[in-house]
């Protein structure tokens, strides 16, 4: 059944902000797909974001929505979280807000695993704000404040997830968005801290600078790079230099859940609590 | 006040429909499509860009790629029975300004 896009979104606030051709309306309709294929209510959701492009995707969610300050989103998701642990919350962030400016907040939350889905729109640039380079700024790429090419090896945002602690990463590329619905229904579903990160294109100011000034060229350049996993595993190093690996990455549901902990803590607490009151005299 | 193109196969069970208000033009849609049912038109009445109209709907094989890869939500591509379960924008419009 075809989806009612219209039915999550703030239609009035329609046309968004966001450039032509930009890959995070890509992005919220995935998400809005992905929410719609599970079935969750408006009302059990929060979309929780920080400051950047991406970020500005919560004011056109007819959702419980917060815009909160630069970085922090994850921060702020956690206490909705904690306050309401029978929600969904979803985080929605760029790449300069999740690992630069919240890069602490980014691992810290994966390694808490607690039960919500971070979607990072990777654009390779801090594009709100006027082309800085950003943590996932391609060696050698041109940025407003890299105008001789950025000599700062970048990050693996997914790799680094994993690392962290998150316990289901993915990573999916705007040119496929059935697959990236794919991977956000999946982590919307897991149980824990999922991570998905979308590789996206933002051909105003990194494209303009680096020779791809069109949405076409530039997301042709993406899926020029991108390698599925299981093609992955049967090619060389030498074939995998310069391509980026996309699909699940990790699924873990070993892993102890944050609030599931949290709950167990209050119980164990209060139980050793009753036991001393019925104790005294 | 919102400017909506549809158009209904005449054998088949296809409707395509534009939100021409929605639309930026950036060209995706036609791109994708591999059976050029869409096309970029001048929108001079609209901006001095592009707008995307339905060049042939007789084309259309219903992949739907159009309507997943527009970041816009300007496109859509349905079964007849299911456009009554999906709101417009005109619609949705009207009931936010009512």
């Amino acid at each position: 059944m075809a989806v009612d896009y219209l039915y999550y979104l703030r239609a009035d606030k329609l046309p968004h902000m966001w450039c032509p051709g930009c890959g995070v309306g890509v992005v919220v309709k995935s998400m809005i797909g992905a929410i719609d294929q599970l079935g969750w209510e408006k009302n059990d959701t929060a979309v929780v974001s920080g400051i950047g492009c991406t970020s500005r995707a919560p004011g056109y969610m007819d959702m419980n929505t917060l815009h909160t300050t630069h970085g922090r989103a994850l921060t702020f998701a956690t206490g909705v979280k904690m306050a309401a642990p029978d929600k969904h919350v979803i985080v929605i962030s760029g790449d300069g807000d999740a690992t630069a400016i919240g890069g602490n907040h980014f691992i810290h939350a994966c390694r808490r695993n607690i039960d919500m889905t971070l979607i990072i729109v990777n654009n390779n640039i801090y594009g709100m704000t006027g082309g800085q380079f950003s943590p996932t700024t391609p060696y050698g790429a041109k940025a407003a404040t890299t105008p001789h090419g950025n000599i700062d090896p970048s990050f693996d945002l997914a790799q680094l997830a994993i690392g962290a602690g998150a316990t289901y990463v993915a990573r999916g590329s705007v040119d496929n968005a059935r697959m990236v619905q794919k991977y956000i229904r999946d982590g919307l579903a897991h149980h824990g801290f999922s991570v998905i990160e979308v590789l996206s294109n933002c051909h105003t100011q990194y494209g303009r600078r680096n020779k791809m000034s069109d949405p076409i060229t530039m997301v042709d350049w993406i899926a020029s790079q991108v390698v599925p996993r299981n093609k992955a595993e049967k090619m060389s190093p030498e074939e995998l230099q310069g391509k980026i690996i996309t699909g699940e990455l990790h699924r873990n549901a070993e892993r102890p859940e944050y609030t599931d902990e949290y709950r167990k803590l209050i119980e164990r607490v209060q139980a050793k609590q009753a036991a001393r009151a019925g104790a005294r005299p | 006040m919102s400017d909506i193109i549809r158009k209904q196969s005449q054998g088949r069970d296809i409707v395509i429909i534009i939100d021409r208000d929605l639309c930026k033009g950036c060209d995706i849609c036609v791109k994708v499509c591999k059976t050029g049912a869409l096309e970029l038109e001048d929108a001079s009445d609209k901006w001095e860009g592009a707008v995307v109209a339905i060049k042939d709907v007789e084309q259309c094989n219903f992949c739907r790629l159009c309507e997943i890869q527009c970041p816009d939500f300007a496109i859509r591509v349905l079964r007849k029975e299911e456009e009554a379960s999906v709101k417009l924008p005109v619609e949705t419009k009207k009931t936010a300004a009512e």
